[in-house]
């Protein structure tokens, strides 16, 4: 070998002994497994398990009473009825209009549409207290469209279930609407099929997949809703949700709380087998997108329609609710007012038992524990979700893993709030008077979008990019740190987003767990709607106000740190 | 016969489920050798490939270097090389971040010294800042080259390295690709589908057919014996003649064929341009770059291409075989 170019072998290529042990490497892996698997088993399996257990007896030992009472009564229907109507027409009325939003903003191209993306999203971050008074403001007495007398009826909260829901369905349909490859539609074009039937039989099949797992995900949203329905529905209307909360702490009957939680249980299992179902569906047809994007320039008379609807549900269904928050916060009977605001440094005449801005630290400093909490375990989880084995078995062990970690999407809020409180308020674990159950059950609720956001960008490196560094002399180490690490670092941004906006916003388990005396943000907005008086509202309107600019904030910069990847979200 | 030095395979066997990509593969390489690994698509030159770097577990054989077993020596730590066919640069890091990617242990300016050496080398002096997604396709596959050259590999695999190009860059690349390898003195496998590129990059070629590898030598060698029907088939000998046809078209009677075939070269047949050989139709005439493509029925129906300086205007045409472009190969049974 010439002397210049070829010194010595490197001594890792003289077969000396195995650095980085192999064995090392599998404890960590199982580690990494198991930390987070452990967290899950104790903060969701356990408390959830022992509310069912609790459904189906308790001290007297096994009995089917307490369930068999709660379906024997007229009111359990009635109220599963209502939870079924507004989930399955919510979730309608969300896709029928989310398909042409998505069209428009992922597979056309016109100035602004990243600006109309990001504010089409803003919604679905927005805590649901919020969105409840929005929506409350809107069509109350004195709102901009109470004339409609929909105030506390059917059509508002479907309204505002389309609110919250239509960014998932856009952002969901869309990304996969906007990588198909245009040739397709072209090929059928050319074949002598008209732009309608092009649709039918070309694009139609494509999306199909990811319509379906958005629906199924609304759904799930739908029929677990607690803030919209709390502060919507008044008398009239409560949902298996609701019903939980109210036999909880009004009526203190937990059997019967603990046999509704297992009906939801029931129905959202089925929901989620079929997202499951659907979104392996979705992978298998994302791999199939060609390279070439599926965008095209805007025209009227291909995009005109589209066009309309969206701007039509953008202006009357999003911007309306927000702007009449805003404006509405910002008045009284005189005219305008600051007054509102002035009031969050009070107790609110005593409506509060702390001043707003003492609640709004509480929820900062719940959401950054809250937020590393979620951020640490779904790092892992997406770190041992993406590998590759190759064997059969450890494949379906790691599709396990990632569908368990779904599951407190599916497991409602108020679930999960009403199991801490009833098995990690004593021994083994008393966690009751420490304040780390609200950040906790915040983060498992936000710990699957934390792995949804996280675990798409790591699945997006191509296998041969490890090998390649492999080959190059890289350990499993080296190999996590310089090919993984850099992809990691651009979802964690989106990740925290998600989970700081959700802790922040988190209204079923906090209002379960959250002290008299410690209260977040969404708990003062919620009682505070909940007295009358103009003051009272008032600060309700300016409190909202406050949570959704923090909240948007805070999605604004998740956003710029956002990959290309995008999330399954 | 493990050769003292070099790489050795024995009984290489890969699995995918049922299917036997690569079976029972024999091949030894000698220090600074390059090897071209021919074969068509599904062929299973790149499991081979794949299975020798460690990237794909072996059902059975083993893979020795100097004598040495590396079946059990992870992918990282056997100083076993891969060019991916579509490069694989680490979309994070430049040009130069690239190629130190596996000296990162050297001193800085060791590193620095053999990044600019190896860039040099690729003809992309400079280029070390750069970043991957400003790159041309050729320019990314010579970062490529350099990346898995820098660490000295002691032996080098290329995986289809250059299919993605266009075909004018591809035979220059070609010729980058083997004087660079020749210039560090690099043991290479070299697969690939393209039989041009590997006679031109490979000190020796090996033809796989269906997992096995059915002819090893020098590219002249297996130019002039490819030793099977299917192999001088793979090889671009379009038309396969028995004996009796073959003699119809003036076969030498000196050169006697028993049972075996004549394949014959894109210049096996030629025209005669006189009164000597057979009177053949004319079929088709196509203008190519420096010639006439013509396509003809032989006197036993089959048809065939011959080239002709320039058109013909005759509805007939009188041809003869070219022994010298031409193989005698036994028949697979």
């Amino acid at each position: 070998m010439t002397a210049d170019l070829a010194p010595p072998l490197p001594a890792t290529h003289r077969g000396r002994g195995r650095r980085g042990l192999p064995w090392v490497w599998r404890a960590g892996w199982t580690l990494a497994a198991a930390l987070p698997l452990a967290f899950l088993a104790i903060f969701f399996a356990w408390p959830v398990a022992a509310l069912v257990a609790r459904g189906f007896g308790g001290e007297t030992g096994a009995t089917f009473g307490a369930v068999a009472d709660v379906l024997g009564s007229a009111r359990t229907w009635r109220i599963l009825r209502t939870t079924l109507t507004l989930a399955v027409l919510g979730t309608a009325a969300s896709v029928a209009l989310g398909i042409p939003g998505a069209y428009l903003l992922y597979a056309v191209r016109f100035p602004g549409r990243s600006l109309a993306r990001a504010l089409v999203t803003v919604p679905f971050v927005l805590p649901t207290v919020v969105v409840g008074v929005a929506w409350v403001a809107v069509l109350g007495p004195s709102g901009p469209l109470a004339f409609l007398g929909w105030a506390e009826s059917l059509p508002a909260i479907i309204l505002a279930l389309v609110f919250f829901n239509y960014a998932v369905v856009v952002r969901t349909v869309g990304g996969l609407w906007g990588r198909l490859d245009p040739r397709a539609v072209q090929a059928a074009r050319t074949l002598g099929a008209s732009p309608a039937r092009a649709f039918r039989t070309v694009t139609l099949p494509a999306i199909m997949p990811a319509i379906a797992s958005a629906a199924a995900l609304v759904f799930l949203f739908c029929a677990s809703a607690f803030g919209i329905i709390m502060v919507m529905g008044g008398v009239h209307y409560s949902t298996v949700e609701t019903e939980i909360w109210y036999q909880t702490t009004q009526l203190l009957d937990l059997p019967a709380a603990a046999a509704l939680s297992i009906t939801q249980l029931v129905v959202v299992t089925l929901a989620l087998l079929v997202t499951s179902w659907t979104s392996s569906r979705h992978e298998r047809a994302l791999r199939l997108r060609g390279d070439a994007s599926g965008e095209h320039p805007w025209t009227w008379r291909r995009d005109g329609l589209a066009t309309v609807v969206t701007a039509a549900v953008g202006l009357a269904v999003l911007a309306l609710p927000m702007l009449t928050l805003v404006l509405r916060s910002l008045r009284n009977r005189e005219g305008w007012t600051v007054e509102h605001y002035r009031a969050l440094g009070t107790t609110v005449g005593r409506t509060l038992t702390v001043p707003v801005w003492v609640a709004l630290r509480n929820s900062l400093v719940v959401a950054a524990e809250a937020t590393l909490i979620a951020l640490a375990l779904g790092v892992l989880v997406s770190l041992v979700v993406s590998r590759r084995p190759r064997g059969a078995g450890a494949r379906r062990s790691l599709r396990v893993l990632d569908a368990l970690f779904m599951l407190p999407l599916g497991v409602s809020a108020v679930t999960v709030g009403f199991g801490f409180l009833i098995t990690l308020n004593r021994p083994p674990l008393d966690l009751r008077q420490s304040m780390i159950l609200i950040p906790i059950a915040q983060a498992i609720v936000a710990l699957p979008l934390v792995v949804r956001a996280i675990l798409p960008v790591l699945r997006a490196i191509d296998p041969r990019q490890r090998e390649a560094a492999a080959t190059l002399g890289a350990g499993t180490g080296r190999i996590l740190r310089t090919v993984d690490g850099p992809f990691l670092l651009r979802g964690i941004g989106l990740a925290a987003g998600f989970a700081m906006a959700t802790s922040l916003g988190e209204f079923g388990a906090t209002s379960f767990l959250a002290r008299p005396d410690r209260p977040t943000v969404p708990v003062v907005i919620f009682r505070l709607i909940g007295r009358p008086g103009e003051a009272n509202f008032g600060a309700a309107l300016a409190a909202s106000v406050l949570l959704a600019l923090l909240t948007a904030l805070v999605m604004l910069l998740a956003e710029r740190i956002r990959p290309a990847e995008a999330s399954e979200l | 016969m493990t050769r003292a030095a070099g790489l050795g395979v024995r009984g290489l066997t890969v699995r995918f489920g049922d299917t036997v990509a690569v079976d029972a593969v024999d091949l030894d390489l000698a220090p600074g050798e390059i090897l071209a690994l021919l074969g068509a698509s599904g062929s299973g030159k790149s499991s081979l490939l794949r299975g020798i770097a460690g990237l794909e577990p072996l059902a059975a054989g083993s893979v020795t270097w100097a004598g040495e077993e590396v079946r059990g020596i992870p992918v990282h730590e056997r100083g076993f090389g891969v060019m991916f066919q579509d490069g694989q640069l680490f979309p994070h890091r430049d040009v130069g971040g690239n190629v130190a990617y596996g000296v990162h242990r050297l001193p800085r300016a060791d590193r620095d010294r053999r990044v600019r050496e190896l860039l040099d080398l690729v003809g992309l002096a400079g280029y070390e800042k750069r970043a991957i997604t400003s790159l041309s396709g050729g320019q990314a596959q010579r970062v490529a080259l350099a990346r898995s050259l820098a660490p000295h590999p002691r032996l080098l695999l290329l995986d289809e390295p250059l299919s993605a190009l266009d075909r004018a860059l591809r035979e220059h690349l070609v010729g980058v690709l083997r004087s660079t390898l020749k210039a560090t003195e690099t043991t290479a496998i070299y697969v690939t589908h393209d039989q041009d590129e590997a006679f031109a990059v490979a000190d020796r070629v090996a033809v796989l057919i269906d997992g096995r590898i059915a002819r090893i030598g020098t590219p002249s060698d297996v130019w002039r014996s490819p030793a099977s029907p299917a192999v001088a088939t793979f090889l671009g000998y379009a038309t396969l003649l028995t004996p009796d046809q073959a003699r119809d078209l003036g076969w030498p009677l000196d050169r006697p064929l028993d049972g075996q075939v004549v394949a014959v070269g894109p210049d096996g047949l030629v025209p005669t341009g006189d009164a000597r050989g057979v009177a053949v139709p004319v079929l088709e005439q196509i203008d190519r770059r420096g010639y006439v493509a013509i396509r003809v029925t032989l006197p036993h129906g089959a048809a065939a291409w011959l080239k002709a300086p320039g058109r013909i205007e005759e509805p007939t045409l009188r041809v003869t075989l070219d022994p010298a472009h031409c193989a005698v190969v036994a028949t697979d049974a």
